[in-house]
């Protein structure tokens, strides 16, 4: 349905709305006269001048008018609609646009062109930003494609919405198996419940979670250790949660790796004194083994002669000796396991303080060299006695290697509670010449020793020194003691 | 009288056996658990020969030695590793015994010191 209206009122409804079009709009007659055009049509143009067009031809106003606009015009005129959505073009004035136009004819009362309307709009803001934003997400997608670092989204419930494939990698499914169709708490151990159920506090609280280590449960069965960082984001007035996953599977084989290195140090550390202590331990067996063979002798003369009192007194000896033989046998096979084998149970201070004098009591003795032992304390510590007996012997063979020679020699061996504190100190003091002051510091340094070369590996205090911190503890030398002083404290269990 | 055997060792029993084997044989022997007592009967009395251990509480077998002015035939015996080395080059020591050596080993060696039975 039309509406009628006076001609004149027609020509000033059209003039008012090709004024206000908000774009560049004309129309123009066959001999491309402006008949109409917008407000913003000349400033679209570059020409900031309010001058009245009117009448004039489109070249006239612009005379610079490229040769393809004018065949586009042409082509307007013989009926053609044409359109450009992007359209770069480079003005005049060197200015460079991206133009959206529109050329179209207009048809009079007849049917016949009666000449053509040009819409032009300038969306170069609207491609820039397009632009920009496209590279935004094509960087972002980049990012979550090929972050190493596992990265996933998922719902409170739990239920995974975005995986990325480092993640999907770490767990061993595709994308279509995990997101929207596992949750986390399917691959996730029992075990963590506890843990989890803390992780889900902070999150509430403080809008993050992590650094957490746990486990998930791989499409293969196989756990994989990962650790975990969170937060919390609102999509579309959703509350979700990102997660960032490390695989901590090549750390945890490092950290394994360290350890054993270390508890391989602990042994072979340990062999070395024994080695060192070696003829002292001989003399030790030997001394036993010998009173058996001269017992056995006279025992052999007692039955031949029927000396039955000579003979029960030499079985005496035989027994008495190989229950000695085999104490010390005894307490080097225990010295000698390897504490990787032993769990971590309650030890007996003074316990482990009569082993170590046990294993060094032949080459104190034979050395002249006075031992006091004064143990007060029945504390016990939690951790590895083989260990603790090993530190006590170090201390031991050190004090004996410092005294030998010195007029007195003497050590003391001391065992106490520490007064105001759940400690427990036991103290090595030798009467050897003191350590010299630039010593002082680095003898807990691994390889290095004040003896002469072939009488120690140095490795004795700073392994000592590991085993004790490993247990809570700390070993140092007094250094406000007359005399040389090593004291290791270790923290005492109650129980 | 016969100039006994001394043996010097600081383990009371292998003192004691050694009494006992010599004894039975007829030998005269007198043992001590402690060097300085041991010492001191080698200085005042005529012995064969003296045994002694080598690793003992206050004073080594070597110490002894050295303090001993008499020159009497001396012998090193020890459950040490390397007994060998430890008399080596000193002309006052006679010979060392290895513990635990065979009992005969030590009356062999002990008769060698012991004039002939008349």
């Amino acid at each position: 349905m039309s509406v009628a209206l006076p001609v004149e009122t027609l020509r000033r409804l059209f003039a008012d709305f090709v004024r206000h079009v908000p774009m560049a709009a004309a129309a123009f007659d066959r001999e491309m006269r402006y008949l109409a055009h917008s407000d913003g049509w000349l400033a679209a143009h570059g020409d900031t001048t309010t001058r009245d067009i009117l009448g004039l031809t489109h070249y006239e106003v612009f005379p610079e008018i490229r040769d393809e606009w004018r065949e586009l015009h042409r082509r307007g005129l013989a009926g053609e609609i044409q359109r450009r959505d992007h359209d770069y073009f480079e003005r005049a004035d060197g200015r460079r646009e991206w133009l959206r136009w529109l050329v179209a004819p207009w048809r009079d009362a007849d049917g016949a062109v009666g000449g053509i309307l040009i819409y032009t709009e300038n969306v170069t803001e609207q491609m820039d930003t397009r632009r920009r934003l496209d590279q935004r997400e094509s960087t972002i997608r980049d990012f979550f494609a090929q972050s190493p670092l596992g990265l996933n989204l998922c719902r409170m419930d739990g239920l995974w919405l975005e995986s990325n494939p480092a993640f999907l990698r770490i767990i061993g499914y595709t994308h279509e198996e995990a997101d929207g169709g596992l949750t986390y708490w399917q691959l996730t151990p029992r075990k963590y419940d506890a843990a989890e159920a803390a992780q889900l506090e902070q999150l509430r609280t403080t809008r993050r979670y992590g650094p957490y280590e746990k486990e998930f449960i791989r499409k293969d069965g196989t756990t994989i250790p990962v650790r975990l960082n969170g937060f919390l984001i609102e999509r579309e007035s959703e509350t979700l949660i990102w997660s960032l996953i490390e695989d901590m599977t090549e750390q945890r084989a490092l950290e394994r790796e360290v350890e054993e290195e270390r508890l391989k140090a602990i042994q072979a550390s340990k062999l070395a004194m024994l080695g060192e202590m070696a003829a002292g331990i001989a003399h030790e067996i030997n001394n036993p083994l010998s009173i058996i063979e001269l017992f056995a002798y006279t025992l052999q003369g007692a039955l031949d002669g029927g000396d039955a009192a000579t003979a029960r007194e030499a079985i005496a000896g035989i027994r008495a000796a190989a229950s000695r033989a085999g104490k010390i046998v005894q307490g080097l096979s225990r010295f000698s396991r390897e504490s990787q084998r032993e769990p971590r149970a309650d030890v007996e201070i003074d316990a482990i303080v009569t082993e170590a004098i046990g294993l060094c009591r032949a080459r104190l003795a034979g050395d002249a060299i006075a031992l006091t032992v004064d143990v007060s304390t029945r504390a016990r510590v939690e951790g590895h006695a083989i260990e603790l007996t090993q530190v006590l012997v170090n201390l031991l063979n050190n004090a004996r290697d410092a005294a030998r020679g010195a007029e007195p020699g003497w050590i003391r061996i001391t065992a106490h509670d520490v007064a105001d504190a759940p400690l427990v100190e036991i103290a090595v003091e030798d009467s050897g010449p003191p350590l010299p002051a630039d010593a002082r510091d680095r003898i807990f340094r691994p390889f290095f020793t004040t003896k002469k070369v072939g009488e120690g590996t140095g490795l004795g205090l700073s392994i000592s020194r590991s085993i004790v911190e490993r247990h809570g503890g700390t070993l140092d030398l007094d250094a406000a003691a007359p005399c040389t002083r090593f004291a290791l404290r270790l923290p005492v269990v109650r129980r | 009288m016969t100039e006994p055997v001394v043996y010097i060792d600081d383990e009371p029993l292998l003192c004691r056996a050694t009494e006992a084997i010599l004894g039975r044989s007829g030998i005269a022997v007198a043992t001590f658990t402690d060097p300085l007592a041991g010492l001191a009967y080698v200085e005042a009395h005529p012995v064969a020969v003296v045994l002694c251990d080598y690793r003992m509480p206050r004073m080594n077998a070597l110490e002894l030695l050295q303090q001993l002015a008499r020159a009497v035939p001396f012998y090193i015996v020890s459950g040490e590793l390397d007994v060998a080395r430890l008399a080596a080059g000193n002309p006052r020591v006679t010979g060392v015994l290895t513990k635990p050596f065979p009992a005969e080993e030590m009356l062999e060696l002990v008769r060698a010191h012991l004039p002939t039975a008349g």
